[in-house]
């Protein structure tokens, strides 16, 4: 082999090729670099000496990175618990350092006995897995034409999400949650394209990088967490919920025609032909991500007696709630207080909590609330499928809005500026699994809305049927031997 | 008889960081590059009834490479350089002869020599390479001033190559 000779290049030798490469090189300097390159074709082959480097250098530290984690997630699932009394925790295992380095494994793997069998035979190749499903809440379908499955490979091409939402982890350690229905390019684990839909990103450091397609929008993730979703409109809309991304609108010829950096807690709104600048909007504050459900045995969420403690909100589970949420460009805030107790939603706000419960004929939801602001609607629920559209799973308790899907407390629950303590009878006769724990202070005109909620409890008991109907809010600890009758007409 | 699928696969797996680089010198730019990776690979299997063995398939990627990656980068922008016919050509030949692929992607040289960096030189280049940082952004998370960042990697870089020479030498004689 003809080797180059790296010690006859000069540290401006190399420092001129890297920016060759980084194009931030002058017309001018280029011309120059191209005329030596000409003249000397051992400089030329710099260039590739140098690039190959670079490339190089990317995957054996994203190797090194992924067997790091690896070894710690496989240390952490073997660590024994301390806390032997405590309620047995759900293993919580690194999946974003497993699914790396099982694909790396299993790539090579593949790779190695194709080389060692000498294959000749025509037999098609196994198409290369870009990612795998770790979570669902919906359905959809892979390139291959497969159901997705969790835990099932993705292999590159279209994937399509028919509803709700699928989670994936690419091969380079990208969480993506896909949002249906939409259909989505998976050219690689380092590349998504929309074709319809949204997806949210959440980018591991080594993964730095990660590009999101939609339209003539490209999303460059700078380390970060951020949805990109393409509107009815055919507008293309880009959230960023932590650390930063360069994103760049192209016009009908390619030409970038916008860059901008967009930051945490920013949403831009894009053409998607580089017709007009980007539009700012209120960004919504969380991503979309299936969080381990809430429940029974979780505190505050209990079978057969009230239980003596409330639940606790993971600020991190909290999810949009159906299409709802900051709708109409509103902002969509949410707070936490006395150690995740409390929870005040403001602006335009549906949120949802993942939550695993059988909901029967006595099942209630027990909480105290407080309206600074009722805006068009303040209220609570249990859901069982991600839409406010289903009859009969949503409370209102105050608000201008009249929905006649939702249950109406206002006239019993007054809007009130002091805490107020509710209990409400949330079972039907028929019963049905609740997903979400859902929290709402809707006002899509304004955004100006604002409730807090606190001490909420998730309970079934027997004893629920004597004390309430479906319609009739309570305070237990006011009067317990409430014996309101029931309601004609009510729902149960 | 036309090259295998799999023949396909294992020879582009092998070659995917020469391939890379060899389109990023064309396109210069890493996520374009990767974009006409994928092109690329997609037509070398749609179109292997046209290839008849590996030896062929490495002259194929070349010229499709080459093909693929000066459409991208016109595509990008109509004013954007490009190098000439000339150029592209030892480029080509270079890269269909190999002749860079120890020095530039020696695995277990390359991790040998990176052990040996100082802490602060191997922070700048994961926060570039790996975190994939660049610019101000880089320049910001390195604490050193944006204009002297790239004249650090551009040293790091020659070190990392005039290491792996050694290192690749030294291998070469201790073998029986």
């Amino acid at each position: 082999m003809n080797a180059a000779r790296p010690d006859t290049y000069t540290d401006a030798d190399y420092e001129a090729v890297l920016l060759m490469l980084e194009d931030r090189l002058s017309d001018e300097r280029f011309d120059e670099l191209n005329q030596r390159a000409a003249r000397d074709s051992e400089f030329a082959r710099l260039f590739l000496l140098v690039s190959e480097q670079r490339w190089a250098l990317t995957e054996s530290l994203s190797r090194s990175s992924c067997f790091r984690e690896f070894s710690a997630a496989t240390a952490r699932a073997s660590k024994p618990s301390l806390t032997g009394t405590a309620r047995p925790s759900r293993m919580r295992i690194d999946w974003t350092a497993v699914t790396v380095f099982a694909a790396a494994i299993i790539a090579l793997a593949a790779v190695g006995v194709s080389v060692w069998s000498g294959s000749g035979t025509d037999e098609p190749a196994t198409p290369i897995a870009v990612a795998s499903v770790v979570a669902m809440e919906g359905s959809g379908s892979s390139a291959t034409g497969d159901l997705l499955i969790e835990g099932a490979d993705v292999t590159a091409g279209t994937l399509r999400v028919d509803k709700g939402l699928v989670e994936l982890m690419t091969t380079s350690g990208v969480h993506l949650a896909l949002r249906g229905p939409g259909e989505y390019d998976l050219a690689s684990g380092m590349h998504a394209r929309i074709r319809s839909g949204s997806l949210a990103a959440r980018v591991p450091p080594r993964a730095s990088g990660y590009t999101v397609r939609a339209r003539g929008v490209k999303v460059v993730d700078l380390g970060t967490e951020f949805s990109v979703g393409l509107q009815i409109d055919g507008r293309v809309r880009v959230d960023v919920h932590a650390g930063s991304v360069n994103a760049t609108e192209f016009d009908v010829s390619g030409k970038p025609v916008n860059t901008q950096l967009i930051t945490a807690s920013q949403a831009r709104v894009y053409n998607g032909d580089g017709s007009a600048a980007p539009t700012a909007v209120a960004a919504v504050m969380q991503p979309v991500f299936i969080r381990e459900p809430m429940g029974v045995g979780d505190p505050g969420i209990a079978v057969g007696k009230r239980p003596d403690d409330v639940i606790v909100i993971d600020p991190g589970a909290i999810q949009p709630y159906s299409d709802q949420d900051a709708l109409g460009g509103m902002s969509s805030k949410v707070s936490m207080s006395e150690g995740g107790t409390t929870v005040t939603l403001s602006g335009n706000a549906w949120k949802a909590l993942a939550l695993d419960y059988r909901v029967g004929p006595d099942t209630a939801i027990e909480f105290e609330y407080r309206v600074a602001n009722a805006g068009e609607l303040i209220g609570i629920g249990l859901d069982d499928d991600n839409t406010h559209e289903t009859f009969g799973r949503l409370f209102v308790l105050a608000g201008t809005d009249n929905l006649p899907k939702f249950f109406d407390y206002r006239h019993k629950a007054a809007p009130a500026a002091e805490w107020r303590r509710v209990l409400i009878r949330v079972g039907s006769k028929d019963e049905f699994h609740a997903k979400h724990l859902v929290l709402f202070a809707d006002d899509d005109e304004r955004g100006a809305a604002e409730a807090s909620f606190r001490n909420i409890r998730i309970y079934d008991s027997p004893e629920m049927e004597r004390v309430v109907t479906p319609t009739e809010p309570t305070d237990p600890e006011i009067n317990p031997q409430a014996q309101a009758p029931k309601q004609e007409g009510a729902i149960r | 008889m036309p090259i295998t699928e799999d023949t396909i696969v294992r020879e582009l797996w092998h070659h995917r960081a020469r391939l890379l680089a060899y389109i990023e010198v064309i396109v210069r730019d890493r996520d374009l590059a990767e974009d006409v990776f994928q092109e690329v690979s997609i037509a070398a299997l749609t179109k292997r009834d046209q290839i008849n063995d590996a030896e062929h398939l490495v002259r194929w990627l070349g010229q499709a490479a080459r093909f693929h990656g000066l459409t991208a980068a016109r595509n990008r922008s109509n004013r954007q350089r490009v190098f000439d016919d000339r150029v592209l050509d030892q480029i080509e030949a270079m890269w269909q002869a190999g002749q860079t692929a120890d020095l530039g992607a020696s695995g277990d040289a390359l991790q040998a020599c990176l052990e040996k960096l100082t802490p602060r030189n191997r922070e700048l280049i994961e926060l570039r390479y790996q975190h994939g940082l660049t610019g101000a952004a880089l320049a910001e998370a390195a604490g050193r001033k944006q204009n002297t960042v790239y004249v650090t990697l551009a040293r790091l870089h020659k070190s990392l190559a005039d290491c792996v020479t050694r290192e690749l030498r030294d291998s070469e004689e201790v073998q029986p």
